[in-house]
């Protein structure tokens, strides 16, 4: 109940900043321009914006949300509320992941994609990643310049192997990164068994690293040095 | 004067507390040298990879239209993401009250970056333009990106109330900038449904090889930005 509560907040919370309104915006923008693209060029193209931005937004907004949530004194509200961290991360992994899940699946139709429960599940797993990334960075930042320059290492160790993987440059480890796997999965192929125990305990540590970074950050909220 | 002498330096202390001000100077460099010597390497591969003889090569002027914008507007958000920070701090109403007044303040977070951005776009394009432009081209790329920052920044401190809006509209209005690249794309018909963006017309301008073609995208820029100034957020 306390769960379901804390979500609908958030999904409230991304209605009221314009998250739909501006997701929404982007989604048919993005499918005017996947369909003026050569057929031939869509697969490659659709899986890259995909996996590029929707699920990506928990690392391009968690910092201002963060911050916001500090100044409006929300966090302070939360930290002596019966909530625990672990459901405040997973509040906020599950309502991005939301909005992610509604643009791919959008995106994926209008490009005509099969596999679109692979590319779903794919989606979902790639927004906890970043969205986890993105809180971990958030907790530790004082301003959105700072959020911005903290993520830009995160974006290159996320997005560069991936890209390079899907246009077919290969290692032979290369498959087993985390982000390798995700993309695969936004192109519609179903991993195997130990990749996605790889993707698990990946998605596990983080989750662990971002609920220390989030109980350090309540615990340090509030009071005045004298 | 001197209370926007003050200011701008204010900002950049800021902006050296959060490391900002090293990245400014060196992240322009960083994407002329990509642009520069990436593209063509790219080129080599994709051409490679889809069989084709060019894929971007026809393109490589719109690199260049890009460069000039995205250095302008680099730093300009930068900018808007400090007038967002200082307004949810409620520091820009007491520096609306300060000598400075309300003019003062974007002079010195809006006007000061947009000459430096001119400046340092000017130099970025002559060093790392993949096609051969003129002087006076580059000079009114330049501007353009300068003008277009300018809007940008405008568009996210008058749009939004906080710094999460703020992203957002970041995140729509770097859509702005896509403008360059119509005449490209589209066919001639369709590419004027963009006429009320500078960038489509500093984009034609490059494309038509016509200098003249600056003029609209210079006085749209003036309704702009004087459209966001009179709804005054900021």
């Amino acid at each position: 109940m306390r769960m379901e509560k804390l979500i609908a907040g958030d999904v409230k919370f991304q209605r009221k900043y314009g998250f739909y309104f501006l997701y929404a915006i982007l989604t048919i923008i993005y499918i005017t321009a996947i369909l003026a693209i050569p057929q031939s060029w869509r697969g490659k193209i659709v899986t890259l914006l995909i996996f590029s931005d929707p699920p990506a937004m928990g690392m391009f907004f968690m910092g201002a949300i963060v911050l916001l949530e500090k100044s409006q004194r929300v966090l302070c509200t939360l930290a002596v509320s019966p909530i625990t961290p672990q459901e405040y991360i997973a509040s906020k992994m599950i309502s991005v992941s939301l909005i992610s899940l509604l643009v791919a699946v959008s995106i994926a139709l209008a490009a005509g994609k099969d596999h679109l429960f692979i590319l779903g599940m794919g989606t979902v797993l790639t927004s906890m990643i970043f969205t986890l990334l993105g809180m971990i960075v958030a907790v530790k930042i004082e301003s959105l310049n700072q959020f911005i320059l903290w993520t830009v290492p995160f974006e290159i160790i996320g997005f560069g192997p991936a890209v390079l993987y899907l246009f077919g440059v290969d290692f032979p480890v290369f498959q087993y990164y985390p982000a390798n796997i995700c993309i695969n999965m936004v192109a519609g192929r179903l991993p195997g068994g130990l990749k996605i125990v790889i993707l698990c305990i990946f998605i596990a540590i983080l989750f662990g690293l971002a609920q220390k970074s989030v109980l350090r950050m309540w615990n340090r909220l509030g009071g005045a040095k004298l | 004067m001197k209370a926007v002498q003050i200011s701008f330096r204010q900002m950049l202390v800021f902006l050296k507390n959060d490391m900002m001000l090293a990245i400014a100077c060196v992240a322009p460099v960083f994407i002329g040298s990509i642009f520069c010597f990436g593209i063509p390497r790219l080129e080599g591969v994709v051409t490679e990879y889809f069989k084709m003889k060019s894929i971007l090569k026809p393109y490589y002027q719109v690199f260049d239209v890009f460069l000039a914008s995205i250095t302008p507007v680099f730093y300009c958000f930068v900018a808007a993401m400090v007038i967002l920070e200082e307004r949810d701090d409620h520091i820009t109403d007491a520096l609306y009250a300060s000598p400075l007044g309300k003019g003062g303040y974007l002079v010195s977070r809006l006007g000061i970056p947009g000459l430096l951005s001119f400046v340092i776009t000017e130099g970025l394009l002559l060093a790392f333009s993949l096609i051969h432009v003129s002087f006076l081209t580059r000079t009114f790329m330049a501007m353009n990106g300068v003008l277009q920052g300018v809007i940008f920044s405008l568009m996210v401190v008058t749009i939004s109330s906080n710094k999460l809006e703020g992203m957002a509209v970041t995140k729509l209005t770097s859509l702005m900038m896509l403008g360059v690249a119509m005449p490209w794309f589209l066919p001639e018909k369709v590419q004027y449904v963009f006429w009320f963006l500078p960038s489509y017309w500093m984009g034609k301008a490059v494309w038509c090889q016509e200098n003249l073609l600056v003029i609209p995208a210079v006085l749209l820029a003036g309704v702009w930005g004087y459209c966001l100034v009179k709804r005054g957020r900021c």
